[in-house]
């Protein structure tokens, strides 16, 4: 029977199966030294730590950061779901009725209408999102009144204004994608200012939404793979990488 | 002999109040532990937000909409984070238009819309650079005026830039009585940049106030000048011929009405901040604010409820000039009163400013010689903490070693002076000194 | 001693010698006597407490001739005179203590009901410029006192501006080395017009002496131990002590101060250490740099009258020890 002992459980229990197969005792006890070292514990705010009597009221506010996570986090899990449902394709297409219709928004009201809860889901990831640029954009606010991307945090800063465009790109591609009226106007944007480049805009606007213009609906396709890969990816990534400079660096206080 | 009970009292069995300094400290602190203390903080805010969008989800269902159509009538509004660049792409038509190298293969067309993705790239570039042009070593943001000026101004141009990619809604939805638009795109473009200096302006003449910097020079230029707009501007469109059109004429007593009480308060405030002391200042702006809102906000409710017509026609006055006529003796009067305001100057608020370098310790010629200030006297914290019964209190020589270090520039002096003088002031109120008890 | 309960717990006590007692009930009585000044004129000098602090030390039995404050009034109206100026003096007759002490004990009515006085007489004998040789004095009447139109100058930046000349030392006068004590009050005290310049370039105008840094000096340098008189126990003793090992590590043969409180406290520890036979530290002359110039000018001048010539050495132990 498991013991509780790592290095004593036999193969008759679940982990003692593991352990004979694969090197898992230097991991766990590596985890639990981590879980029970005194850095684990949450450092005392120097106001805390010091009793100063001093403006506490903005303390709130460096929640920010964890709150546009805790949405991130919403997206993923809405997102995929979402995903299980969504059709990428945005060309043209005549409805039954006669209307003008595409897939991807066919697919669009399966969820909504269809899907059990499906439009549960589509409002989770749409006020997630809401809540997710928000709460990026009053933190970066909150970093700058406070002055916490001087040194030693330029890097950090570096890496939340990218934040911030990978947000925005995230929340652009996602109001592109139900191939609405509004998805449709905001693709025309889009590739009209791609265009204005001087020289390459043409080969811009075919790189990002896959044609000079909206007709084809090739743009879609390409901010639906933008939208589920790409960003998620690089800004997973990018998520993680800040998060650690602000675990090792410290939060910076204002005092 | 008193020496061990001032001991006693203050050095046994209280927490913060660290015997020794750097490695030879051994009484950290620990924090929350993350689980379960810390955990269970975080998962009151995580479900917080997740009930908070259930319910939004479930009350307020996302817009869909019919399917995509190649040809939209109705005007497309993207959603609010990217107004802010719409906005800019439609201000870039006050920039000019031209082709350099046409005909060749490397044609480039400087049309509004590269503008606009150019001015779209500017926020984007500042924020880039901000750590590096920024590099002074203040973080707190009362302290940094400039700085913080430049936050709000930001923050309200994005505001004024969303509104501004919306131009075409608000030009046809406000209509003065003759049909032209209330805002006129002039008037919006304006809009554009006027408020984000005047809000940038404010927030550093508060800032600067609360630094205790010189005021004069700074208030008089910023409340005269735009008194002096807006008297300009009221006095032309009353008198003189032509700027008020022949169908406003009959309703110019309402206009005059409305004129007359902006430019009164801010000639008010202007003449107050120049003339009178501070404090009889302050209390100028400050009555000027709550007067000219209520008389403003009187007159609105009254005209409006009595006489629409003429109501609409004042606003079609008022409104096209906005950005003089109602902006700038705001940004008078709130100029005015945050800059003649009283910044917290007890010694509390000042020694507040400590963050405990501890450079006051190592010069103090005090802590060198007490056996009780050997191992934990952090002068200015530990007043600051009243955990000093005394000890600093009465041993200090004021020799202002400590001030003349200290980062911050507090001046411990100024704390010893006041409060010896507090003592003796309670012992003469107690009917005089104690002998021998 | 009285015993002090403050809200903090049993507080320090603040003596009160016997001098502080007069002075405080000095204060109490503001009319203001007939006002006799030998001379009239636009500079003033007002040398302050000088002359009750040596009956104040020869009373504790702390100076047997070795301290000298009396010398500093005398030696300042030569080094005026040297510089053509004939000063009014604001003599203690019909002036009050300046209250410096008074002010930073916390008994802030006293030092009122002194500024108060001192402030109308000031006025009143249209007084244009205000000289003192005191450092707490110059810090009082600049910053705590509200004396406008009145220019208030520390003597040594008074003379250098006038450009008091020191004539060049006999051969026979052998090299000496002067350490300078910045006072707290007149230097890092001071948001405007910190006097810490002038003293150095006076002392360097005397061709034999070679102006030595203490180790801390200018803003760094470290008080001389006691403030507005508030105690006198082991602990003030040894930052004096602290401040005048300075001086022998730079093997000084002068320690020179601008205030007669520092004067006070180093001539006490110099006159214990010389009566201790066998623990001869400080083998280094302490006086004021008025006297120090005064000194090297030529030309007599009273020395000071306050100083008993009769007592020579401390009393022997006992209730019936020796001395007048």
């Amino acid at each position: 029977m498991a013991t509780g002992d790592l290095r004593k459980d036999t193969g008759r229990t679940v982990f003692g199966w593991l352990k004979s197969r694969f090197p898992t005792v230097p991991y766990a006890d590596l985890t639990r030294v981590v879980l029970e070292t005194d850095q684990r514990q949450m450092p005392r705010s120097h106001a805390e730590k010091y009793e100063l009597k001093t403006i506490w009221y903005w303390y709130p506010l460096y929640c920010l950061g964890g709150i546009s996570f805790v949405a991130f986090i919403i997206l993923t899990i809405t997102g995929i779901l979402l995903g299980f449902f969504y059709v990428p394709d945005g060309r043209l297409e005549i409805a039954a009725t006669g209307d003008l219709t595409n897939a991807a928004w066919q697919s669009m009201l399966t969820i909504m209408n269809d899907i059990p809860f499906g439009f549960i889901i589509r409002g989770m990831h749409h006020w997630a999102a809401h809540i997710m640029i928000a709460a990026v954009f009053l933190h970066m606010c909150r970093v700058y009144f406070t002055g916490a991307y001087k040194k030693p945090r330029e890097l950090n800063w570096l890496l939340g204004v990218i934040l911030l465009l990978i947000t925005l790109a995230f929340g652009y591609s996602g109001y592109l994608l139900p191939a609405n009226n509004l998805s449709e106007g905001a693709a025309n944007i889009g590739i009209n200012m791609s265009r204005a480049s001087p020289v390459i805009g043409d080969q811009l606007a075919t790189l990002l939404f896959g044609d000079i213009n909206t007709l084809a609906g090739a743009y879609i396709l390409r901010w639906y793979w933008i939208h589920v890969f790409i960003l998620p990816l690089v800004g997973t990534g990018l998520m993680i990488l800040h998060m650690s400079l602000v675990w090792l660096q410290g939060v910076a206080e204002p005092h | 002999m008193e020496l061990e009970r001032v001991k006693e009292r203050v050095l046994e069995g209280r927490p913060g109040f660290p015997r020794a300094y750097g490695p030879a400290r051994v009484d950290h602190q620990p924090g929350i532990p993350l689980f379960p203390q810390e955990a269970t903080r975080d998962l009151v805010v995580i479900f917080l937000l997740t009930a908070i969008m259930f319910f939004l989800s479930s009350y307020l269902t996302p817009f869909l909409g019919p399917a995509r159509s190649p040809q939209i009538s109705e005007l497309i509004v993207p959603d609010w984070y990217l107004l802010f660049s719409w906005g800019l792409l439609k201000i870039a038509d006050i920039f000019p238009t031209f082709t350099l190298g046409a005909g060749t293969p490397l044609a480039a067309e400087f049309n509004p819309v590269f503008w606009g993705d150019v001015l779209s790239g500017i926020p984007i570039i500042a924020l880039l650079l901000l750590p590096f042009l920024d590099r002074g070593r203040e973080a707190r943001p009362a302290k940094a005026p400039i700085r913080s000026a430049i936050g709000t101004a930001s923050i309200a141009a994005i505001f004024t830039a969303s509104l501004y990619s919306i131009r075409e809604v608000i030009s046809e939805r406000w209509l003065s009585p003759n049909g032209a638009p209330l805002i006129p795109d002039n008037t919006q473009k304006w809009f554009f940049v006027i408020p984000p200096i005047l809000v940038g302006l404010v927030t550093y003449t508060a800032l600067r106030r609360l630094g205790y910097q010189p005021m004069r020079r700074w208030l008089v230029p910023n409340v005269t000048v735009p008194a002096i707009i807006v008297c300009a501007q009221s006095a032309a469109i009353l008198l003189l011929p032509g700027w008020l059109g022949a169908e406003a004429l009959p309703y110019v007593v309402w206009i005059a009405v409305h004129l007359v009480l902006l430019s009164a308060a801010s000639a008010a405030v202007a003449v107050a901040v120049i003339a009178l002391p501070e404090t009889r200042a302050r209390d100028v702006s400050a009555w000027t604010i709550v007067l000219a809102v209520l008389a403003f906000a009187g007159l609105s409710i009254y005209m409006d409820a009595t006489d629409r017509n003429g109501y609409s026609w004042v606003l079609s006055v008022l409104y096209p000039n906005m950005n003089t006529l109602l902006l700038l003796p705001m940004f008078a009067v709130m100029t005015a009163w945050l800059g003649t305001r009283r910044p917290y100057s007890t010694y509390e608020y000042l020694l507040n400013e400590c963050y405990q370098c501890g450079k006051c310790h190592t010069v103090c010629p005090v802590t060198k010689v007490e056996d009780d200030a050997l191992g934990g006297l952090n002068l200015v914290y530990n007043t600051f903490k009243k955990q000093h019964d005394g000890v600093p209190l009465w041993t200090c020589l004021a020799c202002d070693a400590c001030s003349a270090v200290c980062p911050l520039d507090i001046k411990y002096s100024d704390y010893i002076l006041e409060e010896r003088a507090k003592v003796h002031a309670k012992m003469a109120a107690d009917g005089g000194e104690r002998e021998w008890p | 001693m009285a015993v002090t309960e403050t809200e903090y717990g049993p507080g320090r006590t603040i003596p009160h010698p016997v001098m502080f007692r007069v002075l405080d009930s000095e204060a109490e009585d503001t009319t203001i006597p007939e006002i006799k000044v030998v001379h009239k004129a636009e500079v003033a000098y007002y040398p302050g407490c000088v002359d009750y602090y040596d009956v104040e030390m020869q009373f504790s039995h702390m100076n047997y001739g070795d301290t000298n404050h009396g010398i500093i009034f005398d030696s300042s109206i030569k080094l005026l005179r040297a510089v053509g100026i004939e000063p009014m003096v604001l003599d203690r007759s019909f002036m009050k203590c300046c209250g410096h002490d008074q002010l930073w004990q916390g008994k802030v009515d006293v030092f009122e009901k002194m500024r108060d006085y001192n402030t109308r007489i000031i006025k009143m004998l249209g007084v244009k410029t205000l000289v003192t040789s005191c450092a707490e004095g110059y810090r009082t009447f600049r910053l705590d006192y509200k004396l406008d139109g009145v220019r208030v100058v520390h003597i040594t930046q008074f003379l250098y501006e006038r450009g008091l000349r020191i004539p060049p030392q006999p051969e026979t006068a052998r090299k000496v080395r002067v350490a300078y004590q910045d006072p707290c009050r007149s230097c890092r005290q001071m948001p405007v017009g910190a006097v810490y310049e002038e003293p150095r370039e006076l002392i360097k105008r005397v061709d034999n002496a070679e102006l030595v840094e203490l180790k801390t000096f200018r803003a760094d340098a470290q008080c001389c131990g006691v403030a507005q008189m508030m105690y006198c126990n082991d602990k003030t003793k040894g930052l004096t002590r602290k401040r005048m090992d300075e001086a022998t590590e730079v093997q000084a043969d002068y320690l020179l101060t601008a205030c007669p409180k520092c004067l006070t406290h180093f001539g006490c520890l110099h006159h214990e250490n010389r009566w201790k036979p066998g623990e001869e530290r400080y083998g280094y002359k302490v006086m004021d740099i008025t006297q120090f110039l005064a000194e090297r000018l030529p030309g007599d001048y009273p020395t000071g009258g306050n100083v008993d010539a009769r007592r020579k050495e401390p009393p022997l132990p006992g209730r019936k020890g020796g001395g007048s």
